[in-house]
């Protein structure tokens, strides 16, 4: 069986949401599928929107984007790597590690929103 | 029923607080058992002021907007923790279906005491309040909320005619339907602007505009409106302070709090339902007075 872990981690409030567990992986697999099939199989709550490149996760088990401030959300990492990929695009390898992380700060988009108006 | 008889012979003031204080915490205490309790109160009013002949007419139009917030939120919002199933990708959770419900009970509450204002609150009551800050926003407001029903009258009564003459939107083919339509439509049309032109003449005839504006104050506050005035204003200090000390609400998002009542839920509760019930004292206390007096007769 081709499979790759998917984990799902909120803030200091949530904690761990998903623990880290193997989900198959089949053709044509995204990550935005692999983490709703995932939630699905454990009763989960979502809100996504957008589909393929512009798929968007808005909140997870009730812990919403924006709920820390500003510039908190969800975020995956591949390996450990943040991809700088859409989730609905990218198609992991058999074995790869998936971690949804909730991040209450993003530097980034913080320097992003200083600068960008 | 007369103008001076009960909670219809209250000051203008008075009222204002009243409906002013009612919507506002309608809209702070989100919790479903005290609106529950505040719809009821409501209801009760409507129905002693004219039987709930009013309030029946829109209750067709609530329960469509009561049922579409019920589906929606659901729907729409996927927030709070415990998922009930998937509408296919769609997770339906609890607090939504519970926010959706609060939400709906917030409206019909909220347009039930939208009901009796509309019983209470007469045209004169209304000029009287607002034709001293604003007098040509008070006439605007005046006329364009009359507007409509005055519109909807015309159009019932040109429908009754025209029927006779065989010009109908509900026989004939299609066309026919469209042209009759049309021309009920252009009827009335021209009315309401022969009408407007009639009015404005007739102001204009009147000296309307031609120097500063006088009003003619018909409402005295008296000691019942003393009374009353300082009842909801105490009644509306002690909610605020129970709603800023966390009481009165229920806690929905994430994850749903308990229903059960705290006693600062309990507290808001009551306070806001004898709120409510200020115009049936009214109505009763007159009520009695009028029947010893006949009695006595």
């Amino acid at each position: 069986m081709r499979a790759v872990t998917i984990s799902v981690a909120g803030n200091s409030e949530w904690g761990e949401i998903l623990e880290s567990r193997f989900v198959e992986l089949k053709d044509g697999d995204t990550v935005a599928d692999l983490l709703i099939r995932a939630l699905k199989a454990s009763k989960l709550a979502y809100e996504t929107s957008g589909s393929g490149a512009l798929f968007y996760v808005r909140g997870i088990d009730g812990l919403f984007e924006f709920d820390d401030g500003p510039t908190s959300g969800w975020h995956y990492r591949v390996n450990g790597k943040e991809l700088g990929v859409g989730a609905g695009s990218y198609k992991p390898e058999p074995g790869d590690a998936i971690e949804w992380i909730y991040e209450s700060e993003d530097p980034a988009a913080r320097d992003d929103k200083g600068t960008g108006t | 029923m007369s103008e001076g008889f009960g909670a219809r012979a209250l000051h203008p003031v008075v009222l204002l607080v009243y409906y002013a204080g009612g919507i506002t915490f309608g809209m702070l205490l989100f919790h479903p058992v005290i609106l529950l309790a505040g719809w009821a109160a409501a209801l009760a009013v409507n129905f002693h002021l004219d039987r709930g002949r009013s309030w029946r007419s829109w209750s067709l139009p609530m329960a469509g907007g009561v049922l579409l917030l019920l589906v929606l939120n659901p729907l729409i919002s996927h927030r709070g923790r415990t998922v009930w199933f998937y509408l296919g990708d769609t997770p339906i959770t609890l607090e939504s279906v519970a926010y959706g419900a609060t939400m709906a009970l917030s409206l019909s509450f909220l347009l039930t005491l939208f009901i009796s204002y509309r019983l209470l609150m007469t045209e004169h009551k209304f000029l009287f309040l607002f034709a001293r800050v604003s007098p040509k926003f008070a006439l605007l407001v005046m006329m364009a909320a009359g507007l409509i029903p005055r519109l909807r009258r015309r159009m019932y009564e040109l429908m009754r005619i025209q029927r006779m003459r065989g010009v109908t939107v509900s026989e004939g083919t299609v066309l026919e339907r469209a042209r009759s339509g049309a021309r009920l439509v252009a009827s009335l049309l021209a009315w309401t602007l022969e009408d407007a032109l009639q009015t404005a003449d007739s102001m204009q005839a009147r000296g309307y505009g031609t120097g500063p504006r006088s009003a003619y104050l018909h409402f005295r506050f008296r000691i019942r409106d003393v009374v009353t005035i300082c009842g909801l204003l105490a009644a509306s200090g002690a909610i605020f302070a129970l709603w800023a000390g966390g009481g009165g609400v229920l806690e929905i998002y994430p994850r749903l709090g308990s229903l059960a009542l705290s006693g600062a839920d309990r507290a808001a509760m009551l306070i806001y339902a004898a709120f409510l019930l200020m115009p049936l004292i009214w109505e009763w206390r007159d009520r009695s007075k009028w029947q010893a007096l006949r009695s006595a007769a």
